[in-house]
């Protein structure tokens, strides 16, 4: 049965991403992060933390206390480290390749559920004249700061808890960091541009 | 990560894949129509001919389709219907038909996945499940729809006009905008049906009385007097001037009862009756006028006239 190994599948990858999302505590309607090296990088929305402690909790349920290592407001981007090793990480796939109608998943804390699970498929191409079109008259909410540059735009159901955590494609590879919800839709900051940031901030 | 990422044996990926594909290949079909109040999506359905959603059209005058090469092209309007919410267009501009099934098993709980065509974003897409298929039904308007096929998924702002396309990646309809915020599918039987009358004739003509109506709860007295089988009437509330209800004598506060033999209790039921075939038909009204059961003859006329 069709549906039956979809359901498996799903299941899997589901497990994976599970296991490199993070529920970052000090924010008051909680937030999600993405494990992004196996010793303690932690990548998640500038606007999931405030101050420049944070407390993690991981997928096992051990709570760690991160710092704030580098942040942009800009592109709603922050970088944290805890204290750990041999963390899972994850796969980053290429955001620029996504066609519409690609499956892509969500997993993150929406609503301060933990480690939920959202299916659902890109929705338009997010290039920078789609971002004019999509952001226009935005209104900035607790979930939404505008990332600059090209977007990735999903029909998936999100909700405050869900910024800073993963998008990923049907492979399970991270094709972005859910960021703001925009008339339904969600908006997330494509993988490349991620990728860039921690380099950057790595250097 | 871990898991099989081998796109033939894993069935994520495989959907993932095929549906991108459906929606590149009916992409290819699919215009954005522009200089309308929101933006609204049209089908090439036939060669030169663009599909969309009647109520999403309030312009007409030197109006652009955005083609999916991103070209802009002039398109007319060949002809609109309010009751079916369908209008068409005529184009130069040459695309490949798409890909049309009208005539497939729609069942509750197939895939439902929306395609439409944004002047600026192009191609836009969402997925959901079909979530009721029903029989035939009438619009508030009186036009005749195949099925009745209510969506579950999310309708985007400008997703009016977009096609509902089947996991075989045929186009089985076009999607709107129902009552009480639900989406709706004018199915493409019907499509088919109204394009074949909008070509030939440029607008869809339906049986016409002239008579604003409401419905009343008949008194006791009258059912018994009568032996009435029925409780309801319509009772007449306004009779435009020299139109087919005024020449056969209707007058202000007659209440119909039945067209011929069928009963007439719900504006909707006399609404079906003015069909475009049954234009011209000479039917039997019968009525209640002073108390008394009397029957009169009138003859259909048609809307879009001067009467």
């Amino acid at each position: 049965m069709i549906l039956n190994q979809f359901e498996t599948a799903l299941a899997a990858v589901s497990q994976h991403l599970r296991s490199i999302t993070v529920e970052i505590a000090n924010y008051q309607s909680g937030g999600s992060g993405v494990i992004w090296s196996s010793d303690g990088l932690i990548v998640t929305n500038s606007h999931v933390v405030g101050g420049s402690k944070v407390q993690v909790r991981l997928a096992t349920g051990d709570v760690v206390a991160g710092a704030v290592v580098a942040r942009d407001r800009h592109q709603d981007l922050a970088l944290l480290k805890v204290d750990a090793k041999h963390l899972p990480t994850p796969t980053i796939g290429n955001a620029e390749a996504l066609r519409p109608g690609e499956l892509v998943l969500a997993m993150g804390n929406p609503w301060g559920f933990s480690g939920a699970l959202t299916a659902g498929i890109i929705h338009s191409q997010g290039g920078q004249e789609g971002i004019n079109a999509v952001m226009d008259g935005v209104r900035p909410t607790a979930f939404s700061q505008s990332p600059p540059g090209s977007v990735v735009v999903a029909d998936i159901r999100l909700a405050p808890g869900n910024s800073g955590g993963v998008l990923a494609n049907a492979r399970g590879e991270v094709v972005g960091i859910n960021t703001a919800i925009f008339q339904g839709l969600a908006l997330a900051i494509p993988s490349q541009q991620v990728t860039a940031f921690v380099r950057t901030m790595t250097r | 990560m871990s898991s099989p990422t081998d796109s033939n044996t894993n069935p994520l990926i495989a959907f993932s894949q095929n549906l991108a594909d459906i929606v590149e290949a009916v992409g290819q079909s699919l215009v954005a129509i522009n200089g309308q109040r929101f933006p609204c999506s049209g089908i090439y359905w036939r060669d030169g001919l663009i599909v969309a959603s009647e109520e999403t059209i309030k312009r007409t005058e030197e109006i652009t389709a955005t083609l999916p090469n991103g070209e802009t092209a002039p398109i007319t309007l060949l002809g609109r219907d309010r009751s079916t919410d369908i209008a068409v267009f005529k184009t130069e501009a040459s695309l490949p038909v798409v890909s049309i099934d009208s005539d497939g098993e729609l069942k509750a709980g197939n895939l439902a996945i929306a395609v439409g065509r944004d002047a600026e974003r192009g191609l836009f897409v969402s997925q959901g499940v079909v979530s009721t298929v029903g029989d035939s039904w009438r619009s508030s308007l009186g036009g005749y729809i195949d099925r009745f096929i209510r969506l579950d998924l999310n309708f985007y702002p400008g997703s009016g006009g977009s096609a509902l396309v089947n996991a075989a990646g045929s186009v089985v309809g076009f999607n709107t905008t129902g009552p009480r915020r639900s989406i709706l599918t004018i199915p493409a039987a019907t499509i088919n049906r109204v394009v074949d009358q909008l070509v030939e004739k440029g607008q869809i003509n339906r049986g016409y009385l002239g008579l604003a109506m409401q419905p009343v709860y008949l008194p006791e007295a009258l059912i018994a007097a009568f032996t009435l089988n029925t409780k309801q009437g319509l009772m007449v509330v306004n009779v435009e001037s020299q139109a087919p209800a005024d020449q056969a004598g209707i007058m202000l506060g007659d209440v119909l009862l039945k067209i011929e033999d069928t009963p007439i209790a719900r504006l909707r039921e006399v609404q079906a009756y003015l069909e475009p075939q049954n234009i011209g038909k000479t039917v039997t009204i019968q009525l209640i006028r002073a108390g008394a059961l009397q029957n009169i003859s009138l003859t259909i006329g048609e809307s879009g006239r001067s009467k």
